[in-house]
């Protein structure tokens, strides 16, 4: 998985759009969408509420969390407790495909972008310290309820090659005794 | 040194991390050769062994020999599969059809591999689906889709290409196209079309 | 709601569930199969192993592909918005399928002749082999091309007692001791972690994991777990 399937998956997420157009319904495979109706809002996945928007032919309403207090807010609950912060599915994703394609749609877009990288530094250095924890601690699970695919992702290459490394040593070092 | 023939095989692959080099025959030979001689001189010992002619001592020689030769046979078949692997990239970035330019650095049991893989392929995804005419083709949308069309311009001159809609464009080289993604894909990878 | 009629590109998805029993409360939706092909690929990119195969998945999506496809070509000349939007959806789905296949595919090149032997030993155990009959005979081709082209650039050449090969003891196998990110869909019992002491082989934990729950695992841990559907790797 890389950050280009990361942002695949993400694009299955529903938005909510205001169509300049009216035409009805589409019997999509993942679903019906539509009837759409200009100026009323409708409910789509994100991929086509991007379609649609480079086609100029809606204007994508953003999700309630992405303002700055709302982000602001996580960052907040992010920096002040040791475990990961519940945050939205795929928010990271989701938060920088709205901002890179539709940054007229979303108010205060570029304090957003600043709000929403100190969101993924505070997450990512968490855990940096997380995984060194862990692999301190030669513990072989650990729970991770709110970590999201796009950490997830970032997190595997390096943890499989620090486990590999940590495994060789391990080995190692039984084989010398 | 033993079995330094075999270490140059794959430092030869290591210093051409991005290419297939041309087929080095000669060192291919030279291991066979290496392999020959000295599994004949461990018949030879072993036969002194047996008649008593030399101490048990040399028994350890007979295993070095045997571990160069392991060594070597072993150097040579990764040899091989590595530019196996090299080779494989090119069905699939670039089709079915090898470039002369590659052609010529391959030995021909490899040119011989190359349109059995293709052929391997090209029969397991036509057995795709129920009807088995499908017409899956697995080196297509090698990315997750961002749009229905991109924006193309052509840097070698190409001539006439249909897309799946029946639509003929006359690629000349420097004309700016907008074309299905998924037809061009292959024509970008080619490096006759390019992104802009 | 609006009926097939208007939307020639539809897949007629209200006509088959009109009229359909209610009762048939196990129908499993398009949009269903799109939801366990996703599922499938990112197991399937995630697992150290190949896993075993969804064709039940990928021939229904086949067919949904192929039959959106034709109704594309023949609606299609009009080029209205309807018909990009179902081609925009066709695309991913014809993504999502191609790279499903291709990561089986990769995972098959690496270790042919040993997943042989393996599926060989689990139709022998009474279980279902991992490859599906298509993807065993790409499997045989392919072992059977590497052993010719060994053979003559090298094998050959050499006294008959050196020519051995065995690629099944080549080929790499799957680190199964490998940290996963899995959740599980169903709470699971049983599920056996080894000792973090590094000087107790053999001991294990037994956990629960509750349903929707995320975890770094040994992939050994769960792996029962992902064959049986009751967790899925992130």
């Amino acid at each position: 998985m890389n950050a280009l399937e990361c942002e695949f998956l993400a694009e299955n997420v529903l938005l909510d759009i205001v169509p300049n157009f009216t035409d009805d319904v589409v019997h999509l495979i993942c679903g019906d969408v539509g009837p759409f109706e200009a100026s009323m809002v409708a409910r789509v996945p994100a991929w086509l509420a991007l379609y649609l928007k480079r086609r100029h032919k809606c204007r994508i309403v953003p999700p309630d969390w992405l303002t700055v207090n709302g982000i602001q807010e996580m960052i907040n609950t992010e920096t002040t407790q040791e475990p990961f912060s519940g945050v939205p599915a795929h928010f990271m994703e989701l938060a920088h495909l709205l901002l890179r394609e539709c940054s007229d749609d979303v108010p205060d877009s570029d304090q957003l972008k600043t709000l929403v990288h100190d969101m993924w530094d505070s997450r990512v250095a968490k855990m940096r310290t997380s995984t060194v924890k862990f692999l301190q601690s030669g513990e072989q699970r650990a729970e991770l309820n709110n970590l999201t695919q796009m950490e997830i992702t970032y997190a595997r290459t390096s943890l499989r090659a620090a486990t590999n490394h940590v495994n060789v040593l391990q080995a190692n070092a039984r084989d010398s005794r | 040194m033993l079995g330094e023939q075999a270490l140059n095989l794959i430092k030869e692959l290591e210093r051409n991390p991005d290419i297939i080099p041309p087929y080095n025959d000669d060192l291919m030979k030279r291991c066979i050769e290496e392999i020959k001689s000295l599994y004949q001189q461990n018949i030879n010992s072993l036969a002194e062994l047996n008649a008593g002619r030399v101490g048990a001592e040399h028994a350890s020689l007979l295993q070095a020999r045997h571990a160069a030769i392991e060594r070597t046979k072993r150097c040579m078949l990764a040899y091989i599969y590595h530019r196996q692997q090299r080779l494989k990239r090119y069905r699939w970035d670039y089709g079915g059809v090898l470039p002369s330019t590659i052609k010529v650095c391959l030995c021909e049991a490899e040119v011989r591999w190359f349109h059995e893989y293709c052929k391997n392929l090209a029969d397991f995804q036509s057995g795709l689906g129920e009807s088995g005419s499908c017409g899956v083709d697995l080196t297509v949308n090698m990315e997750p889709p961002k749009s229905l069309f991109v924006q193309v311009m052509c840097v070698k001159d190409y001539d006439e290409f249909e897309t799946s809609d029946g639509t003929r464009y006359l690629l000349k080289k420097n004309s700016l196209h907008s074309l299905p993604r998924q037809d061009c894909e292959h024509l970008i990878r080619q490096g006759i079309l390019e992104l802009v | 709601m609006a009926s097939t009629s208007e939307d020639p590109l539809s897949l007629g998805l209200d006509s088959l569930i009109d009229g359909e029993a209610d009762d048939d409360v196990d129908a499993v939706t398009p949009a269903d199969v799109l939801q366990q092909l996703t599922e499938a690929w990112q197991n399937e990119g995630a697992a150290p192993e190949l896993l075993p195969h969804r064709f039940d998945v990928v021939d229904s999506v086949l067919s949904q592909i192929e039959g959106m496809d034709e109704n594309l070509r023949m609606y299609g000349r009009n080029k209205s918005l309807k018909h990009d939007i179902h081609k925009m959806e066709l695309d991913r789905i014809i993504y999502l399928n191609n790279s499903y296949l291709r990561r089986r595919l990769d995972k098959i090149e690496n270790s042919a002749a040993l997943l042989l032997e393996q599926d060989e030993r689990r139709r022998r155990d009474g279980l279902e082999p991992k490859m599906s009959s298509n993807e065993q005979r790409y499997a045989e081709k392919y072992t059977q091309l590497q052993e010719d082209s060994f053979k003559r650039c090298v094998l050959d050449q050499l006294p008959v007692s050196l020519q051995k090969l065995e690629l099944a003891r080549l080929a790499p196998i799957a680190n199964t001791d490998e940290l996963v990110f899995a959740e599980a869909l169903e709470t699971c019992h049983g599920v056996s972690v080894p000792d973090p002491r590094d000087d107790g082989p053999g001991f294990e934990q037994i956990v629960v994991l509750e349903k929707e729950s995320r975890t770094l695992i040994p992939y050994k841990s769960v792996q029962s777990f992902v064959y049986s559907g009751d967790m899925r790797l992130l």
